[in-house]
């Protein structure tokens, strides 16, 4: 076999951008950031039609504005947007921090710590065995393939959160696999941290190049961590304290979002791990204010979308995917097989091993595939520590196959969630108005009053029925008005008039019609510009043939009831897998 | 809900009429003609279509010789009313107490108008509650003395 050396030139030729620096000049910053989140938007709205989740779209659109086909946003550019990309990790952090809640450390605490070393460790180990192996089969030098081995199996056990939550968040999960996944995904960077702290450590000693000072090599891993928990924690409080005392939303969100900058910024002059940073502000938020906390995530993850594309695509744009050597694409085969492997056999032991649910057993490794941010950041950690060839082939191997992860990545999440019937389980009441239409939720047999009822019978209509709405129909069942409390209510000042009026005298007007056809937050947004709670249902824009009534307070409490109710399904299926 | 409607500002000398007609129809009729003179009402075939139909349901012959038919329409800006004498009693007015009506007051308002419309309603029948002012009213020599009686009983 040839022998190959790490010191090949080919293997730097995807992260040299001269040839593309003139086609960014022409396009300035702003303009390529429009261009990136519109493309982005749009991609992941034409993957979401095909049934593949929109992150796969966002970063695609990137792979192709960037490097390896477009050429529009090249590596420099991504370079200089990292604040930006930091900016986005610690929101996610941020907000995935904010699913930790203490309760369910205390309930699910040593489950998930079991999985999560049995899952990482696992990795690590496979990875680190079979990269180091096929290394060593192709350069035949003992200690670079040890080394590489090392680096990349604790790279490879950090799962990227943002595509897999992206993936929880757009199909509504809940139940106790997606819980494990938010713990597993939150908790386990800090694992890929501390093993890359051991591994670089390790790896310096077999390419003669350790620090001198062992004691460093070793603390720092800690130092990053328990730095990161502390200042999340002094920053959270912080936030806490000011969150008690401002109501606006707006001024909250101006708040929140400026503690994650000074949450991801310290980090940098701290050398702590930021996004552990923001994770731990999210956590902190929401113990120590667990109402309101839930207005303070509501507006973060509105403000987001935008930066959550932006990050996506620049993700993608960063992959280059041409002129990769053989072997590298060999070692990354080996690495893509090897991760998988460690993954779902670890998650597979940690989950039997802490008596998990089947679920979480059968799935929970499937949805740990993707990586990102944090593998890509530790690679580029790893390129500046060891540089030459060794820190080249890191970075090559990892974003070679953070592609092929993220583009697999997220369906399997979709497939893990999907098989342990978690989708659709955590479903907001505004997720089930933009659902609906007219015809799911109305009321298709109210009472109703026909126009000649004289009002002493409209009075006994009200006294035996619980409605505070009655439409007036004419012969043919068309809808003429609307009888309300408001309507009965001027009759008693004048009941002279009971013995000869009418509902048609009385009715009033219906101000607003819909149909059955008609989306239900069109028809819930027209009631509340009319500040009325009642809608007559037609059968058709030019009908006013009666065919029911839609009662927005009655609606809202019905899709209430349907957002408990699919909740206490996802808990239910989760006590029924426990016992 | 008060019923302190000024009948002066719904109702113009004008739109006073003596009526020579024998029946409930004709009589409707020649008001609706006279009521869709008043600015107030921008379509008189509506009006006269919303006037027969409102019939259909339940007379407005409300007794004690006295009819108030009424209908709002989207094409009426605001409260009107139009009054007419029956010289001879109209027999087949259908009233709630079967007697011959002999004083009609027709109103229209707006469609979104249904308070308004209300009170208006409501004052008229409050003051047919007098027999004296009906008893001056069929005895009105002419249109205007018709009209002064009725408004006079307002101040």
């Amino acid at each position: 076999m040839e022998t190959i050396s790490f010191g090949i030139t080919a293997m730097t030729r995807p992260l040299e951008t001269a040839a593309t620096a003139d086609v960014s000049v022409h396009l300035n910053l702003l303009l390529l950031l429009g261009i990136a989140i519109f493309s982005g938007t749009v991609g992941a709205r034409l993957f979401q039609k095909l049934h593949i989740p929109q992150v796969v779209g966002y970063i695609v659109i990137g792979l192709i504005l960037g490097g390896s086909v477009l050429k529009l946003i090249d590596i420099d550019l991504v370079m200089s947007l990292s604040p930006l990309n930091m900016f986005a990790l610690g929101i996610i952090g941020f907000t995935i921090g904010g699913e930790l809640k203490f309760d369910l450390f205390k309930r699910y605490g040593k489950q998930f710590v079991i999985i999560l070393i049995a899952e990482g460790v696992s990795t690590f180990l496979v990875v680190g065995a079979l990269t180091g192996l096929g290394a060593y089969l192709f350069t035949h030098d003992l200690n670079q393939s040890l080394a590489l081995g090392v680096m990349l199996g604790a790279i490879s056990s950090a799962t990227a959160p943002a595509a897999t939550v992206d993936v929880l968040w757009e199909y509504k999960t809940r139940g106790i696999l997606t819980r494990t996944i938010l713990a597993i995904v939150a908790l386990d960077d800090g694992l890929a941290l501390l093993l890359y702290g051991f591994a670089a450590s390790l790896a310096a000693v077999f390419l003669g190049s350790g620090h001198s000072n062992w004691a460093v090599n070793l603390l720092m891993p800690f130092w990053e961590i328990l730095g990161a928990v502390v200042l999340g924690v002094g920053i959270g409080a912080i936030l806490a304290f000011i969150a008690r005392r401002v109501q606006e939303s707006q001024k909250v969100l101006a708040f929140a979002l400026a503690s994650i900058l000074l949450g991801v910024g310290l980090s940098a002059v701290l050398h702590v791990e930021a996004i552990l940073t923001a994770m731990t502000i999210g956590t902190a938020i929401v113990n120590l204010l667990p109402r309101r906390s839930k207005e303070i995530f509501e507006i973060v993850a509105k403000f987001a979308p935008p930066i959550y594309v932006l990050f996506f695509v620049l993700v993608g744009a960063r992959l280059q995917i041409t002129s990769v050597p053989t072997w590298i694409i060999v070692l990354a085969v080996i690495y893509v097989f090897g991760r998988s492997l460690g993954k779902m056999s670890g998650s597979w032991f940690g989950a039997y091993i802490s008596k998990s649910p089947e679920t979480v057993r059968k799935y929970l490794g499937i949805c740990l595939f993707s990586q990102a941010g944090v593998a890509v950041g530790l690679s580029i950690l790893a390129s500046e520590r060891f540089g030459g060839s060794i820190g080249q082939t890191i970075i090559l191997i990892i974003t070679s196959t953070t592609f092929l992860v993220q583009i697999i990545g997220p369906p399997l999440v979709k497939l893990g969630v999907k098989k342990a019937r978690e989708v659709g389980m955590n479903i907001t009441e505004e997720d089930l108005v933009k659902s609906y239409r007219v015809s799911d939720v109305m009321d298709a047999e109210p009472a109703v009053i026909r126009e000649n009822t004289p009002i002493h019978e409209i009075i006994s209509v009200f006294g035996r029925t619980s409605g505070f709405y009655y439409p007036v129909l004419d012969r043919n069942d068309n809808v003429t008005g609307a009888i309300t409390v408001d309507s009965i209510r001027n009759t008693f000042a004048n009941q002279e008039l009971n013995d000869w009026l009418v509902a048609l005298d009385i009715a009033e007007p219906v101000v607003a019609k819909v149909t059955p056809q008609t989306p239900l937050s069109e028809a819930l947004e027209t009631a509340g510009r009319l500040d009325t709670e009642h809608l007559a249902v037609v059968s058709s824009n030019d009908e006013d043939k009666f065919v029911g009534v839609l009662n927005c307070r009655a609606v809202r409490r019905q899709l209430s009831a349907e957002v408990l109710s699919r909740q206490q399904l996802a808990d239910n299926i989760h006590s029924a897998q426990l016992a | 809900m008060s019923s302190d409607v000024q009948l002066s500002r719904v109702l113009a000398p004008e739109r006073v009429l003596v009526l020579h007609t024998t029946t409930k129809a004709e009589a409707l009729r020649a008001l609706a003609d006279c009521l869709a003179t008043a600015p107030e009402v921008g379509d008189r075939e509506a009006l006269c279509e919303g006037i027969f139909y409102r019939e259909q349901l339940m007379s407005t012959g409300i007794g004690m010789g006295i009819a108030v038919p009424h209908v709002r329409l989207a094409s009426v800006s605001g409260p009107v009313m139009a009054a007419g004498i029956c010289r001879t009693p109209i027999a087949d007015y259908e009233s709630l107490d079967g007697v011959p009506v002999r004083l009609i007051f027709m109103i229209a308002a707006g469609k979104f108008q249904h308070v308004e419309h209300l009170r208006l309603l409501s004052s008229l029948s409050l003051r047919f509650k007098s027999e004296k002012l009906r008893d001056a009213l069929i005895a009105a020599p002419d249109t205007l003395t018709f009209y002064h009686t009725l408004i006079r009983q307002e101040d």
